[in-house]
């Protein structure tokens, strides 16, 4: 880095921090954060909003124990959102399972998990899924159906799933 | 010409009693001038003897460097540019000798990879002659504009003016805000190294200009220097609108003829009592006017108002416009970004960056990078 650019990033951090500690839509980006991080210039990780955690483990997952992951656990009142960014970090990162807590997930959001990243299927408790549920999971992940239980599937959800995946009539007759 | 001419050429300066160094500086300036006027004629072999040497001679009228060193330079861009491009060639390397001499550039160089100039390289010459092209205009606009702006220094407050004999122990400084781009250099932490929340100091706001449209404000920015920096007062925005006196103070708390129902810290509703408060500071308050908006302003809003991502309609900004684009807090395309970048080590790009990176707001993580790059 030369001279110039020295004082370029100097001054960028140096305003982007201004601007993070009193103004809250100016919060840091995860991409910043990791510069941070590896360069080890000290920061306070409380300050982190949920979306920003979730961007920083999809980036970098092994600092998960650095992250307060209460702000991405699921509650009622936040239940879309809370699931939207855990399903988009164990989209890329599924081995954080482990660490993310999604006991509270209803039978919906256990699909739009098996959707996105069917791997966690073993991590996901299959006993609430429901019809509905079982049918938007096959008709985007068709090689889960011997995990699923088709005895609850009436002849419309199934006729639903042929159309989009034909070549699974037979685990239908 | 080999060391025998050189040293007649020594002997017959030293004849004249000229300085020693300067004789032979002078002897080596022929003997190497010489030598790449040589490397030129080799290179552009295949022309007749008139052609050549016509040829060279027009390279030799715009290359003002020392030893004249760009005249290989010149042969080889000339077999790629032809003489179709011959006139636009003599301009390009006139540039680049001016901007050798003025420690701009390093002295460019041809490599298997092309040209190589400033650690940059580029393919072919259309490539090199963008780049000399870009410099030339950042460096040239920036000196004009530094003839009317001195970009080095903060623009002074209007108050206190030594030029008018203003008290200057009021502890009260005003600056004018008759600009977006200085509203949002002040809201973001120029004045007082504090960001705030007036909408009119936002990166890339349209408040701004909405306040002008409809209620011609014009926005002055109070310091109090008095006061401690969590003090509402400490800094207040007067807006000396269309219909009277609005003030904000820092909480972004405004009152004035079009937030009637508002409240500012310790005066509450009452306008009149914070003007007087500060007339008896010090404070020459009839210097703080209404401006009526102007067919320039107007202009400039609608060419510069809304972000525009293209790299060719950016490229054509004058360096003043470039620079109040910037000012008003737009994000630039990668492409934009990255063609400044390649202007960083020059005044003139540094500056575009430098005000760039100074809002606080976070840029594309593609630029980002760059920035951080190693």
């Amino acid at each position: 880095m030369d001279k110039s650019q020295k004082q370029l990033v100097d001054t960028y951090f140096r305003k982007r921090g201004i601007a993070n500690v009193q103004n809250t839509s100016y919060e840091f980006e995860a991409y910043e954060i990791l510069y941070l991080i590896n360069n080890k210039i000290p920061f306070d990780f409380s300050s982190l909003k949920a979306g920003t955690i979730a961007d920083i483990l999809v980036k970098q997952p092994s600092l998960v124990n650095k992250l307060d992951l209460s702000k991405i656990s699921y509650e009622e009142s936040n239940s879309f959102d809370t699931t939207y960014k855990i399903n988009y970090i164990l989209k890329y990162q599924p081995q954080l399972i482990d660490y993310i807590d999604i006991s509270g997930f209803d039978g919906y959001h256990i699909a739009d998990l098996l959707i996105i990243q069917p791997l966690l299927i073993d991590k996901v408790d299959l006993s609430i899924l429901n019809d509905e549920n079982i049918t938007d999971i096959l008709k985007e992940q068709p090689k889960l159906i011997n995990r699923l239980d088709l005895s609850i599937l009436d002849d419309k959800h199934i006729s639903e799933i042929l159309k989009e995946q034909p070549q699974l009539a037979p685990y239908f007759k | 010409m080999d060391e025998r001419i050189k040293r007649l050429l020594y002997l017959a300066e030293f004849d004249y009693k000229k300085d020693k160094k300067l004789i032979k500086e002078n002897a080596n300036v022929l003997f190497e001038s010489k030598q790449t006027e040589q490397q030129a004629a080799a290179i552009l072999k295949l022309l007749d003897e008139r052609t050549l040497t016509d040829l060279i001679n027009k390279f030799k009228t715009v290359d003002l460097s020392k030893n004249q060193v760009l005249l290989p330079l010149m042969a080889k861009s000339y077999l790629e540019v032809g003489n179709r491009g011959l006139n636009e060639l003599l301009i390009l390397f006139k540039s680049v000798s001016e901007l050798i001499n003025a420690n701009k550039i390093t002295t460019p160089q041809i490599t298997d990879a092309g040209y190589v100039v400033n650690n940059k390289t580029f393919r072919n010459y259309l490539g090199f002659a963008e780049y000399v092209h870009g410099l030339e205009g950042m460096s040239k606009g920036h000196a004009e504009w530094k003839g009317k702006i001195n970009t080095d220094v903060d623009e002074p407050p209007i108050f206190p003016d030594e030029s008018k004999g203003d008290r200057t122990d009021t502890g009260i400084e005003i600056y004018d805000g008759n600009d977006v781009g200085k509203c949002i250099k002040y809201s973001t932490g120029g004045l007082t190294g504090k960001h705030y929340n007036f909408c009119i100091g936002q990166p890339a706001n349209t408040m701004w200009q909405s306040y002008r449209d409809s209620q011609v404000s014009t926005f002055y920015y109070l310091i109090d220097k008095s006061r401690e920096l969590d003090n509402p007062l400490h800094i207040v925005v007067i807006d000396m609108t269309s219909q009277g006196v609005q003030l904000t103070d820092a909480n972004n708390a405004t009152v004035g003829p079009f937030a009637p129902h508002g409240s500012i810290a310790e005066f509450g509703t009452d306008v009149g009592a914070y003007m007087e408060y500060i007339r008896k500071r010090g404070v020459p308050i009839d210097r703080l006017i209404n401006s009526e908006k102007t067919p320039d302003e107007e202009a400039e809003q609608s060419k510069l108002g809304s972000g525009n991502d293209d790299l060719g309609w950016f490229k054509k900004l004058s360096y003043e416009e470039k620079s109040k684009y910037v000012g008003r807090g737009h994000l630039l395309s990668d492409e934009q970004f990255n063609y400044l970048w390649d202007f960083k080590n020059d005044k003139g790009g540094y500056h575009l960056l430098h005000q760039y990176v100074d809002t606080g707001q976070a840029i594309p993580e593609a630029q980002f990078n760059v920035l951080v790059s190693d």
